[in-house]
């Protein structure tokens, strides 16, 4: 018989006296059922399994109860029918512990997997969080960014009309167009005064952020005075800018120079304020990089 | 009890007669039957696709306990009836047992593809979804 050792102890008078028993009736005994052996052989297996008592105790005790009475009914040499019964009721409670088991084991590990999906569903929302606000933050210091540019320039445009009031900029269909009033230059010359000087750099400064730009620097002047000095006039002026430009360190491939002499005049020559608009010099930028369109291609 | 029909007089008693008492063994009681019934009854409504063989076997065992019943074996038809109320049981239980076998696979699966939706990264559609 091989019981746990408690159930041995106590089964132990027993066997005994089914020993003593079969002795004195003097039967022949009875061979042991092989269903009860099977019985006893899946009990062991059952009851080998630590965690069986946490999920199949009660029927386990009902396969022990079983056992033990056909091990009883054996001894007594009862019948075999009625062995094997017991035998039979055995093994079925044994099979219920051992189902009870395998199902507490999968939904204890159910319960495990939904620990870990929470887990990972936290970390995925942390993650997206994370993301989110990482692309908030960029976004954020982009527009502090372009804010700040955006700013700089209107401060330096500011600072650059004030300063000076003697230059425009605008933009049309060519490019930026930076339009350089005849104060900058000294009467009747093609020198720039210190003043004009200090313009150019600056508009230099502000061409050097178009590093792509192609630049054409257009001298006009008014209609005082003969058409071919004006012309003259209005190429070296355009002349005197495209060296201020190239010691201001841009490069010199990159410039165009045209004199227009009193073409294209902006304003009436009829008056002093009309001629001094049109005694200009225009610095046009190509914001593309394409070289800037002349005016007699227009 | 147990230790009076331990005595081997009473054991030699006892067992001539039982053989003389075997045609007038008491009646099945009928709650047993109807035990036996439900308990395959509810092992049925357990059991989804695939009913575990011990059920088949609960059912064919109820059959052979009314046989042993209208053979007047009355004795061998009370165990017949504990072995299918039993037989049923197990049936019931081991249902229960595969169907959480099942759900675990289910859930470990949604589990994997969960896990590799997140290491995909937060980018594009790889919301994960709830299961």
């Amino acid at each position: 018989m091989r019981f746990s050792p408690a159930r041995r102890r106590l089964y132990a008078p027993v066997a005994l006296a089914g020993a003593v028993l079969l002795v004195l009736a003097g039967c022949a005994s009875t061979p042991e059922s092989d269903v009860l052996q099977q019985a006893q052989a899946e009990y062991d297996a059952a009851v080998s399994h630590t965690r069986i008592y946490d999920f199949g105790n009660r029927n386990l005790q009902e396969a022990e109860r079983h056992l033990r009475r056909a091990q009883e009914l054996q001894a007594e040499s009862e019948s075999r029918e009625i062995i094997d019964h017991h035998a039979f009721m055995a093994r079925q409670y044994v099979a219920m512990a051992e189902a009870q088991l395998q199902r507490g084991l999968s939904r204890e590990q159910i319960a495990q997997a939904d620990q870990r999906r929470r887990a990972m569903l936290l970390q995925a929302q942390e993650q997206q969080a994370a993301a989110a606000s990482r692309r908030a933050v960029e976004a954020e210091s982009e527009l502090e960014e372009s804010q700040a540019e955006l700013a700089a320039a209107e401060t330096r445009a500011q600072t650059l009309s004030e300063r000076v009031g003697e230059l425009e900029v605008e933009i049309d269909e060519r490019g930026t167009v930076f339009t350089l009033s005849d104060v900058v230059f000294d009467f009747d010359s093609d020198e720039l005064s210190g003043g004009g000087e200090r313009t150019v750099a600056q508009i230099a400064e502000t061409v050097e952020q178009y590093p792509q730009g192609q630049i054409l620097i257009e001298g006009f002047t008014d209609s005082f005075g003969p058409d071919d000095y004006n012309q003259k006039l209005s190429e070296r002026r355009a002349q005197a800018v495209k060296e201020a430009f190239v010691e201001a360190g841009i490069d010199a491939g990159r410039i165009e120079i045209e004199g227009h002499g009193e073409a294209y005049p902006v304003a009436s020559n009829d008056t002093a304020e009309g001629r001094q608009l049109n005694r200009r010099v225009e610095i046009v930028v190509s914001t593309d990089g394409s070289e800037v369109a002349r005016r007699e291609d227009r | 009890m147990r230790r009076f029909f331990n005595s081997p007089a009473w054991l030699l008693a006892g067992a001539t007669l039982m053989l003389a008492a075997c045609a007038s063994t008491p009646e099945v009681d009928p709650r047993q039957i109807q035990q036996a019934e439900e308990a395959i009854r509810d092992a049925r409504e357990v059991a989804d696709r695939h009913a575990p063989p011990a059920l088949t076997r609960a059912e064919e065992t109820l059959n052979a306990a009314r046989r042993r019943i209208d053979a007047g074996d009355n004795d061998e038809a009370r165990r017949l009836l504990e072995q299918a109320q039993v037989l049923a049981q197990r049936a019931e239980h081991e249902s229960l047992a595969a169907q959480s076998a099942q759900a675990l696979t289910e859930i470990e699966a949604n589990l994997a593809a969960l896990q590799r939706q997140i290491e995909s990264g937060p980018r594009g559609s790889a919301s994960p979804q709830p299961q």
